[in-house]
């Protein structure tokens, strides 16, 4: 449910790379939670003294929200829902995407996410190879996507996720049914079905060392982490160059939790199988400003061509770097507040709020498939942000006002006024793709034949989002 | 004994047990509504696969149902049990043990694990408005066992990576014949995996216990020992080669099927062993992780309520600790600094307790140090002598006559429906009693 209430916003700088709106003055109107033509009855006016607008911020990789979060609040004191949606809004961001889940922890993602306020989420499903791998085996690029659009609707996914881009068994009786990663992309390369693509591949360590034919049939979600090496790093290039589309985290040197997958366990972290072929690992790490890993991530960033579709994540290259992007704002918008790591790698880059908005909105919400999110035309859902800034505003200023948005409309709902919550909870939502798949197909797959659950408990049934919403009402 | 051997035992066993109280007479035919695919809310395994066949509101026959499963069943139609409160009743009860919590504080809610999630999130919010506590009955046992889990760091997994993978299941001090009914057929031994295609033929089962148990006989390895003797097994497991001094006839099979094993799965039940044996197995679990060599995976086996994991990830999500929290001001939560019953004897002044059910008397459910303070009982489920005195307040079963989202023992949610013809019996919800309780207390 959105809000009906119709509001103006006058004499904001306004940033939509859509519309190629370069901060120019303009007012915006909103009305029954959409941004719309102009109209001549307001009920709420907001002046925004030439303060920069654009639209919600939109995080494409964060690993705080999902399967383990639970956990990982208890082993590395990571945030809790209420702390993770409450700092979002703070930033003037209204979506956060779960890079993956499987189709076991489907149901526990999405009641992860929907406890969330504040920002609507969305998750991609993985495909396990282990289920899917016949289909590649057989070269039968149909039954594959007949089964992927079913895992995405039951899953209510708003697309795939490729964890691994290879299979190996352990045991060697199952080894005739591993796959290479050379067999899986261009298996993958070849499918023509739009309801299934991009495939979100996750970007670990190594992933670059292979060739990615047809680059524009994937998404690469956190390719901060998979920059380990200056061939990862001209390959990432190459890759966004020819089509390919990617979301990059920029460490801040602070710690994080990292997410990996890791067959050997580490110190006093967090392993758990989740229906994944490897372990996943949780742990927190420092990913410091001088670790080739965070150059990386910044050299790309300085060296891409505008045009390249690279969105920029708000949670550190490894998803789980809580809130360093408005730090990531202030250097990258303010060369003179620079850590020495980053001063020549950034020499000479020009990001203003234009480039920041393309690449934190615009971006983000394409990867995702957000159509309707991402930009402020006529029509599209009025999540809007308003930052404290003027265009001599620099340094720890510039940090400030990214950490505390001065506005934000989420839905036609004014979450923050003046720099402060204004005590209203904004609609949320788990966005999901509507697709009308068959799901008969599902049974047949090596997990299902042998699942300890029925199908019609893997079901996000619409009985079980009515009853979170009710309980995140209560909970409110 | 052969797992032959063992099942031919059983049956003949059953065959001679006078009958378990039925709602009515099992037929085969004799029904008007079938319900299928449902799921119990009886322990954690939350199976998902029961059948109940109904003629004129009563169950005529199930399919799938364990005995836990099947007691609580019964209970519902018992004719012993606390007939719902009229609306004016309950109002007037609601309100006279609003007035006793706040005579007493601090209150402790104590077994919101045998409720709903819906449920578990109401007795934290009020135990915030009483200035008190939630916690679930075995909250020493998840304090040590997580204090564990994040000092050596936890490996752990679902129950369906343990049934595709483990090569070898060890339960220990844990029965799954008593608390679990059907673990070992969906879960851990007889069940077929992805990797395990043969079920219990691919798996071997072993357990540790102080007595003879139930799980006996299906093991190919039995370790009866007293609590103090955990450590050395262990260490005589984690170093084969070594010289540890521990000597038991099925030690040598066990430790060439661990070898022979690349995915290990424990189950152990955290209050019944100690902090050394503890200590041990998350070390042990951590030096064959570390290595990587093979795996092993840690899984607490609660005998508890059957939403205690439900009742963890919550209070993981508003306390930080899964083991429960204190609302000292009455603003943000904190983690108990009580250890033990005594300890929280001293400090809270009165209490409610949402029951489990399975068995009414309170001395199985209320600590013994804890049975002089004024209570509130909820959902109890039949008249007992102990509740007389008492401010009982019946409400209905969830997962039988409402609805609600339950974990299953490796954390995954589901929802679980009541019987739709269940649902008119009158009986309000434990959330819902739980906030009338908050608000007659503002």
């Amino acid at each position: 449910m959105t809000s009906s209430e119709k509001i103006l916003i006058k004499g904001a700088r306004v940033y939509d790379p859509s519309q190629e709106w370069r901060g120019e003055q303009r007012d915006l109107y909103v009305a029954g939670g959409r941004i719309t033509e102009p109209f001549k009855d307001p009920q709420h006016t907001i002046y925004a003294g030439e303060r920069p607008l654009m639209a919600g911020g939109i995080d494409p990789h964060c690993q705080l929200t999902g399967h383990g979060q639970a956990l990982t609040r208890m082993f590395v004191g990571s945030p809790s829902p209420d702390e993770i949606g409450r700092a979002y809004a703070r930033m003037g961001y209204v979506h956060v995407h779960q890079p993956f889940t499987t189709l076991l922890t489907a149901r526990l993602t999405r009641h992860a996410l929907r406890l969330i306020p504040f920002v609507d989420t969305s998750t991609c499903v993985s495909i396990d190879l282990r289920d899917m791998g016949q289909s590649i085996r057989a070269n039968q690029p149909a039954d594959f996507c007949s089964l992927a659009r079913a895992l995405i609707q039951l899953t209510g996914a708003v697309g795939l996720c490729l964890p691994f881009p290879y299979l190996r068994h352990q045991q060697r009786h199952y080894v005739q049914k591993n796959l290479s990663a050379k067999k899986v992309f261009s298996f993958l390369s070849q499918l023509e079905e739009p309801e299934v693509l991009p495939i979100h591949l996750w970007g670990l360590p190594g992933l670059l060392d292979n060739e990615i034919p047809n680059p524009g049939h994937f998404h690469i979600t956190g390719l901060g982490i998979a920059l380990d090496s200056d061939a990862a790093l001209e390959h990432a290039k190459q890759f966004l160059a020819e089509g390919g589309t990617a979301d990059l985290g920029l460490s801040t040197g602070q710690e994080q939790l990292v997410v990996s997958a890791d067959n050997t366990m580490h110190q006093a972290s967090l392993s758990l199988d989740l229906g994944l072929q490897t372990p996943l690992a949780f742990q927190t790490r420092s990913i410091p400003l001088d670790h080739a890993v965070t150059l990386a991530g910044w050299s790309l960033l300085r060296q891409v061509s505008p045009a390249c579709r690279l969105a920029l994540g708000a949670s550190g290259p490894a998803g789980g770097q809580f809130g360093g992007m408005p730090a990531v704002g202030r250097w990258l918008l303010d060369p003179h507040s620079r850590p020495r790591q980053l001063l020549e790698i950034l020499d000479g880059a020009p990001f203003d709020l234009y480039e920041w908005a393309r690449r934190t909105r615009l971006e983000p919400a394409r990867s995702i498939g957000l159509d309707d999110m991402g930009h402020l035309r006529t029509g599209a859902r009025a999540n809007l942000a308003v930052y404290d800034m003027q265009p001599d505003t620099n340094g720890e200023e510039t940090e400030e006002a990214f950490r505390d948005c001065w506005l934000l409309i989420k839905d036609g709902v004014l979450v923050r006024e003046d720099g402060a919550f204004t005590g209203r909870k904004p609609p949320v939502e788990t966005r999901s793709r509507k697709l009308d798949a068959d799901l008969s197909g599902l049974t047949q797959t090596d997990l299902l034949q042998n699942a300890s659950l029925r199908f019609e408990h893997l079901d996000v049934c619409p009985s079980a989002e009515e009853r979170a919403d009710g309980l995140q009402q209560r909970g409110n | 004994m052969s797992i032959n051997k063992f099942i031919k035992a059983s049956i003949q066993e059953e065959d001679q047990r006078p009958f378990a109280p039925s709602p009515r007479a099992e037929s085969f035919t004799d029904f008007d509504h079938a319900y299928h695919s449902m799921l119990c809310a009886g322990c954690s395994c939350l199976c998902d696969d029961i059948s109940y066949y109904m003629k004129e509101g009563q169950v005529t026959r199930t399919l799938n149902l364990c005995e836990v499963g099947w007691k609580r069943l019964c209970a519902v139609s018992a004719e012993d049990r606390v007939p719902p409160l009229s609306p004016s009743l309950l109002s007037d009860t609601v309100n006279h043990a609003a007035r006793l919590l706040q005579a007493h504080p601090p209150v402790l809610v104590l077994g919101a694990d045998n409720a709903d999630e819906a449920a578990i999130r109401k007795s934290f919010d009020l135990a915030g408005t009483f200035r008190g506590i939630s916690l679930p009955r075995s909250f020493s046992g998840i304090r040590r066992f997580y204090e564990r889990a994040r000092r050596f760091g936890w490996a752990t997994a679902l129950l369906d990576e343990v049934r595709d993978r483990a090569e070898s299941v060890i339960f220990w001090r844990a029965d799954p014949l008593v608390t679990h009914h059907r673990h070992l057929s969906r879960y851990s031994l007889f069940a077929r995996g992805r990797l395990t295609e043969r079920g219990n033929l691919d798996r071997n089962l072993a357990a540790v216990a102080s007595d003879e148990t139930v799980i006996e006989p299906l093991c190919q390895q039995f370790f009866q020992l007293s609590p103090d003797r955990d450590s050395a097994l262990i260490e005589a497991l984690a170093h084969p080669q070594g010289a540890s001094g521990f000597e038991h006839r099925d030690l040598p099979a066990l430790a060439r099927a661990l070898q022979g094993s690349s995915y290990v799965a424990l189950f152990v039940d955290p209050e019944k062993v100690t902090d050394e044996t503890l200590d041990a197995l998350f070390r042990w679990s951590a030096k064959l992780n570390t290595e990587g060599r093979k795996r092993m995976v840690i899984l607490p086996l609660w005998d508890a309520g059957p939403n205690i994991e439900g009742f963890c990830r919550v209070s993981l999500e508003k306390n930080a600790t899964p083991w429960g929290g204190t609302f000292a001001e009455a603003s943000a939560g904190s983690q108990p600094e009580e250890t033990s019953w005594e300890d929280l004897a001293g400090t809270v002044g009165s209490v409610i307790l949402i029951s489990s059910g399975v068995d009414p008397s309170l001395g199985g459910l209320l600590p013994e140090s804890l049975s002089e303070k004024p209570r509130v009982v909820i959902d109890p489920f039949k008249r007992t002598p102990a509740l007389n005195g008492q401010v009982v307040i019946p409400t209905a079963f969830p997962g039988l006559e409402s609805d609600g989202i339950f974990f299953r023992a490796d954390g995954l949610p589901f929802d679980v429906h009541g019987i739709e013809v269940w649902r008119n019996h009158g009986y309000p919800t434990v959330r819902d009693v739980l906030a009338d309780l908050m608000s007659e207390g503002r």
